[in-house]
């Protein structure tokens, strides 16, 4: 009967014409394609709720776990870790929980509950899913990984790490950066020497944070890096030179006074400003006129800072008359040299730009 | 039993101060939130509040403004991420008794707790 049917209807059909045919086929494939479309969804949809429920069910799991181990005195300690590694770091879903977890009660507690933690961690294994992570990982894995290891002071052999100092992702090569400086005892900025993809500005700010804040020992001798290959790197030592007042390595940072790069002049009139370098002004005023308009800026602000009203005057002979940034700058110094006069000097301005002069 | 009233609104720091500070000995309330802390505060009497400072709905000052017109004598720990001087002198300032920073010492807080209770 059903074969019947189906031979009649392979008849109708192979008596439409072809456009009703080609309009059956498109029709097929259209409802095929949108049935396999909200399936997926629906599948998607399924997946993610199945695995957010065990998410959070290991979640709770492990608050009730790391809180008994951290404040239950009569919590067995041993034989709960071998429990908990055995029953619940079985999936991959578990493990990745588990290091997000006892990483969250870590960023939140210190003393002896963090230390505590860290100790778990090793003792749960964990620190041999990261470096699988670490090894095999996409970039996000990866990162996570190495922010793992220097959020609960694991030390794993250098060359692990160094590895990732010049990834292509930023996110990775900053998480290693960080690595070194929270882990390392005495040279925080070892790994500079084995960078060579230039330090962005946000890396350079995470990393004088991180010296500020993480790092415990002696201050890096930063002029060690001012002969580096990265600019990004020599400008970011020229600045530390003066954020830790290295008042030793004023000498050689004068060089750059002279530097082929705008930026590293400009850097180092800035540090060398900060460090209250008297003979600065001499050297630099000179040239005043031959410099760049950022470089005028900074050796306007020197002035400001370590000048006195003639060396200001030093400058307006060679300033245009209407190059208003400029002339607004000189004022606004100018009535710091001279606040008797601040009233007169802004009805000058005023006169001035009125004239257009 | 002494009774704490705990205004957090971090999940894992609201369990893990439960769990401590009932280990203690306390009778811990919670309350994830500014206007779920004035609340339990109209209805109940505590002996002592932990608070954040940064709290949806009510700020942490103005929920301490509001325990000191109310409940003058009632002792209040600030547990806070802030670090800024001008913050902690502030809530120093509002009446505050005592101000831990965020990442704080489970056993460290318990210890300022015991130490607060006991003078009250």
């Amino acid at each position: 009967m059903v074969n019947q049917n189906t031979l009649n209807f392979i008849d109708l059909l192979a008596d439409l014409p072809w456009v009703m045919k080609l309009n059956i086929v498109f029709t097929i494939f259209f409802v095929s394609l949108a049935t396999i479309f909200v399936v997926s969804i629906i599948w998607l949809r399924i997946h993610k709720n199945f695995r957010n429920e065990k998410k959070k069910k290991q979640q709770n799991l492990l608050i009730d776990f790391l809180n008994s181990f951290l404040f239950d005195e009569d919590f067995d300690k041993e034989v709960e870790i071998t429990n908990f590694k055995l029953h619940h770091l079985k999936s991959s879903l578990e493990i990745k929980v588990t290091i997000k977890e006892i990483l969250h009660f870590h960023e939140n507690l210190k003393g002896e509950s963090a230390k505590e933690l860290e100790t778990l961690f090793l003792q749960l294994g964990l620190v041999d899913h990261v470096l699988t992570d670490l090894n095999n990982g996409s970039w996000f894995t990866k990162a996570r990984a190495i922010n793992a290891l220097s959020e609960l002071s694991i030390v794993v052999p250098n060359h692990k790490i160094e590895a990732y100092l010049n990834e292509s992702r930023n996110e990775v090569r900053q998480q290693s950066q960080l690595y070194f400086l929270k882990l390392s005892q005495n040279s925080p900025l070892q790994f500079l020497d084995k960078t060579f993809r230039p330090l962005t500005t946000w890396q350079q700010i995470y990393i004088e944070n991180a010296l500020k804040n993480f790092y415990k020992g002696e201050a890096p001798d930063f002029s060690k890096w001012l002969d580096h290959d990265l600019l990004s790197v020599v400008e970011f030592s020229i600045r530390m030179i003066a954020r830790y007042n290295q008042f030793e390595h004023i000498e050689k940072l004068l060089p750059f006074l002279d530097h082929e790069e705008d930026s590293l002049k400009c850097e180092a009139i800035h540090s060398l400003t900060n460090l209250e370098y008297q003979g600065l002004l001499e050297l630099i005023i000179p040239n005043y006129n031959t410099r760049s308009r950022a470089l005028k800026l900074q050796i306007m602000e020197a002035v400001a800072e370590l000048g006195s009203y003639e060396d200001l005057q030093k400058l307006e002979a060679q300033l245009h008359r209407t190059d208003w940034e400029f002339r607004i700058k000189y004022l606004n110094i100018e009535q710091g040299f001279l606040p008797d006069k601040k009233d007169q000097i802004y009805s000058q301005f005023i006169l001035e730009k009125s004239l257009a002069i | 039993m002494k009774k704490i009233l705990v205004i957090e609104d971090n999940p894992m720091v609201i369990k893990s101060l439960e769990f401590k500070l009932t280990k203690d000995g306390f009778d811990v309330v919670i309350a994830n939130d500014g206007r779920e802390a004035m609340k339990h505060l109209k209805e109940n009497e505590f002996d002592l509040v932990l608070t954040d400072l940064m709290l949806p709905f009510v700020t942490g000052n103005e929920l301490i403004s509001f325990i000191k017109k109310n409940t003058p004598n009632l002792p209040i720990i600030v547990l806070s991420t802030s670090t800024q001087e001008n913050i902690i002198m502030d809530a120093f300032n509002m009446g505050v008794d005592d101000f831990i920073t965020k990442p704080f010492s489970p056993n460290e807080l318990s210890l300022r707790v015991k130490r607060l209770l006991s003078k009250s």
